[in-house]
């Protein structure tokens, strides 16, 4: 099968301004040169330190930010320097899932209001298919079409994400961005709604970009996880592998501090620490952006950026070790 | 006395356009002092508007109908705004569960995290600012003096919920509610926020009440745990009793929901199927009865009393009433 979505090289950097000239004085690195696949109907994963850029890859690579560099491309067709009018009938395709379904809805719209607002946007359908389509949408995701005239704020978290990915769905979308999706949401919840994703995802053949910090859901779900540390990837392998058999230290480290849902396990587990400071996106440090971190660093570290390697049966490190 | 907080039959509603939304209904419970309490539960199911009722702060259309609130042995609920405040940010340390609506956002960080110790440690502004860095330094946010002077839309979600969690602790609070204080956080940065808990709790005896989602955190720092659903209290127990010998279904339901990342061959998740309950119109017997395995026909008809065993777990469900059990059909 074919990749969906593909992305190389991809930059982005925030201008940091001073003064009333808004002279541009520096710049945060947000995505700095990061690069990876998803093949049709898979998922991928992506965890990292808050602040290293996940939101912002999501974002980017469906351009709701222009790339500083790089290059995007979706159904192997480069759509890095489309124009916001030929990007529509793609745009479409991509919708995003975003992480507080408090913010995410209007709070003065029904629920078939916001879901009818991006089949209205998108010129789709006549308003008595519309009518249908909601209806199905809602049964889609568990919701009944009572509840259709009600508005975001009678609903509780769970039911108020539910109207999140219906509004997704409505577009008939090919590759959606799950942004922090569940982690508001108690558990029992949590699963219905990944089984949601999971049942939708093998029915209309879907792609996933599944970001979250809850890395036992991120490995349920995901087919492979790439994990970035201050604007790279470090790391992607299938989840299994990445799980068993983790090879970056800062992955290493990632993983050992996944709370164990089991007290007395939760005792005997031992941590790797990480020392030093995070570093600053704005001055991200020489050489391996890691390495003021790493207890293994080496001198190279220091002096010189690792670039991803394959190891072999696709599990893919940047590091000086390997 | 050994408990810091004693709750009781606590009663808190919201008055809305749709009427009286009963967001806790007769909540019992207690922190005992120097001791974690951590509270997992539904969304929607008064986590929130507990804490909030403890330290009044519920809005103009929130108000505590009935119970009491013992903090160190002092009712709080019948005091006034000023006496609150010297609680509030001072013996009575609070992360609120969304960190964008907390913090001031005309206000630099520094300036935020300065204000309570000028005002509950008489301290001067160059000490407070070099307390100030210190505490951004043990929540990890990098470059701290310089940090100091940004406001808070330039820092990302995990770190304004970092400088959430340094002002909460700043002032060594005696009780510290936290309410979801590591959601937006990785888990290194999450288990680094614990250790500072946990720090905190053993060197000045604090006594912590943790709300979080994640059953990972409250196994790993909490001595007790409380369980809620439909605005009350369904179980409570020791972690252990919890984790290894649930007694309500909708505890072990939770439990069995989390996905098991050893596996390595995928199973689908098993949910608890079914929607939270209708605050407005809370059913007439158990709360979790539309959704309970196992409901029987006196779950429809009353709200079962709380049931205490003799490890001091409690829970509130038919099922442990042997006569209930004995007579009841399930439906
Ligand atoms: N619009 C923006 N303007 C300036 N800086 C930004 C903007 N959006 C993000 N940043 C910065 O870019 C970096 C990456 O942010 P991003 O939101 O992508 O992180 P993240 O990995 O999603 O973190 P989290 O897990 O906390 O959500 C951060 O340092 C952040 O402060
Ligand atoms: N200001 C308010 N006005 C009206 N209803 C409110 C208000 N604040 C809370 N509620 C309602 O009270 C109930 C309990 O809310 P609470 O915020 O305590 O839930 P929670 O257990 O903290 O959930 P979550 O895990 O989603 O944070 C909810 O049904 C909520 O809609
Ligand atoms: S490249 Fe060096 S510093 Fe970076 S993770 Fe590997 S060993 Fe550590
Ligand atoms: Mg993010
Ligand atoms: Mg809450």
């Amino acid at each position: 099968m074919g990749d969906l979505v593909r992305v190389e090289n991809l930059k982005k950097y925030f201008p940091i301004r001073k003064g009333i000239l808004g002279k541009k004085i520096n710049y945060v690195k947000a995505v700095d040169n990061v690069s990876f696949s998803i093949k049709s109907g898979e998922t991928l994963g992506l965890v990292g330190e808050s602040g290293c850029g996940k939101t912002t890859t999501g974002r980017t690579v469906i351009k709701l930010y222009e790339p500083t560099e790089g290059k995007i491309y979706y159904e192997d067709k480069d759509i890095t320097n489309l124009t916001n009018r030929e990007m529509m009938s793609i745009r479409r395709k991509m919708q995003m899932i975003f992480q507080d379904p408090y913010a995410s809805l209007n709070p003065r719209m029904t629920v078939s209001d916001i879901i009818r607002e991006s089949m209205v946007v998108h010129k789709m359908y006549n308003e008595n298919e519309r009518r249908e389509k909601i209806k199905e949408l809602l049964d889609i995701v568990g919701l009944n079409s009572e509840q259709a005239n009600r508005y975001p704020h009678e609903f509780s978290g769970g039911q108020r994400q539910r109207v999140g990915i219906a509004r997704a769905l409505a577009v008939e979308p090919k590759f959606i961005i799950c942004d922090e999706p569940i982690s508001a949401l108690d558990v029992s919840i949590q699963a219905q709604i990944i089984n949601t994703l999971e049942d939708l995802q093998k029915k209309y053949n879907l792609t996933y970009l599944f970001i979250a910090h809850d890395l036992s859901m991120v490995k349920h779900i995901s087919n492979k996880i790439a994990v970035m540390y201050l604007g790279n990837m470090v790391e992607v392998a299938e989840s299994n592998e990445l799980y068993m058999n983790p090879q970056h230290p800062y992955t290493k480290a990632l993983l050992s501090a996944i709370p164990i849902p089991d007290p007395d396990k939760s005792k005997k587990k031992k941590r790797i620490m990480l020392e030093g400071e995070v570093p600053s996106p704005i001055k991200p440090p020489r050489g391996c952006k890691f390495h003021p971190r790493c207890k293994y660093k080496k001198k190279i570290c220091t002096e010189e950026q690792p670039v991803l390697k394959d190891l072999g049966n696709n599990h893919k490190i940047a590091c000086h070790l390997f | 006395m050994d408990n810091i907080l004693e709750v009781t039959n606590l009663h808190t509603s919201f008055y809305t356009m749709a009427g009286e939304v009963k967001a806790v209904n007769g909540l019992d419970f207690s922190v005992r002092k120097g001791s974690t309490l951590g509270i997992v539960g539904e969304s929607g199911s008064g986590k929130s508007v507990t804490m909030l009722s403890i330290v009044k702060l519920l809005g103009t259309n929130g108000k505590i109908k009935e119970g009491s609130i013992l903090f160190n042995g002092e009712d709080v609920v019948d005091k006034k705004e000023d006496y609150m405040q010297t609680l509030r940010g001072n013996k009575i340390g609070m992360i609120f569960q969304d960190p964008m609506t907390s913090l001031n956002p005309v206000l630099t960080v520094g300036y935020q995290i300065c204000e309570s110790l000028i005002k509950h440690k008489n301290m001067s502004r160059r000490q407070a600012e070099k307390k100030a860095v210190e505490l951004l330094s043990e929540v990890g946010i990098p470059d701290p003096k310089n940090r100091l002077n940004n406001y808070p839309h330039e820092f990302s979600g995990g770190m304004r919920q970092r400088v959430m969690i340094a002002i909460a602790v700043s002032c060594n609070p005696q009780l510290l509610i936290a309410d979801e204080p590591t959601t937006a956080l990785d888990v290194t940065i999450q288990a680094q926020i614990l250790d500072l808990m946990k720090r905190l709790q053993s060197e000045l005896d604090t006594s912590i009440i943790i709300i979080t989602h994640d059953l990972g955190v409250v196994a790993d720092i909490a001595d007790e745990i409380m369980v809620m659903y439909g605005g009350n209290m369904v179980e409570k127990g020791s972690t252990r009793d919890i984790f290894y010998n649930p007694k309500h279904p909708y505890t072990k339901g939770l439990l069995r929901s989390v996905p098991n990342p050893d596996k390595l061959i995928k199973e689908k998740l098993i949910p608890i199927d079914g929607q939270p309950p209708d605050l407005l119109n809370l059913p007439k017997g158990c709360p979790f009865s539309p959704r309970c395995p196992n409901t029987m026909k006196i779950c429809l008809m009353k709200n079962p009393d709380l049931m205490e065993f003799e490890n001091g777990q409690k829970a509130r469900c038919w099922l442990l009433n042997k006569e209930a059990r004995a007579k009841g059909k399930v439906i």
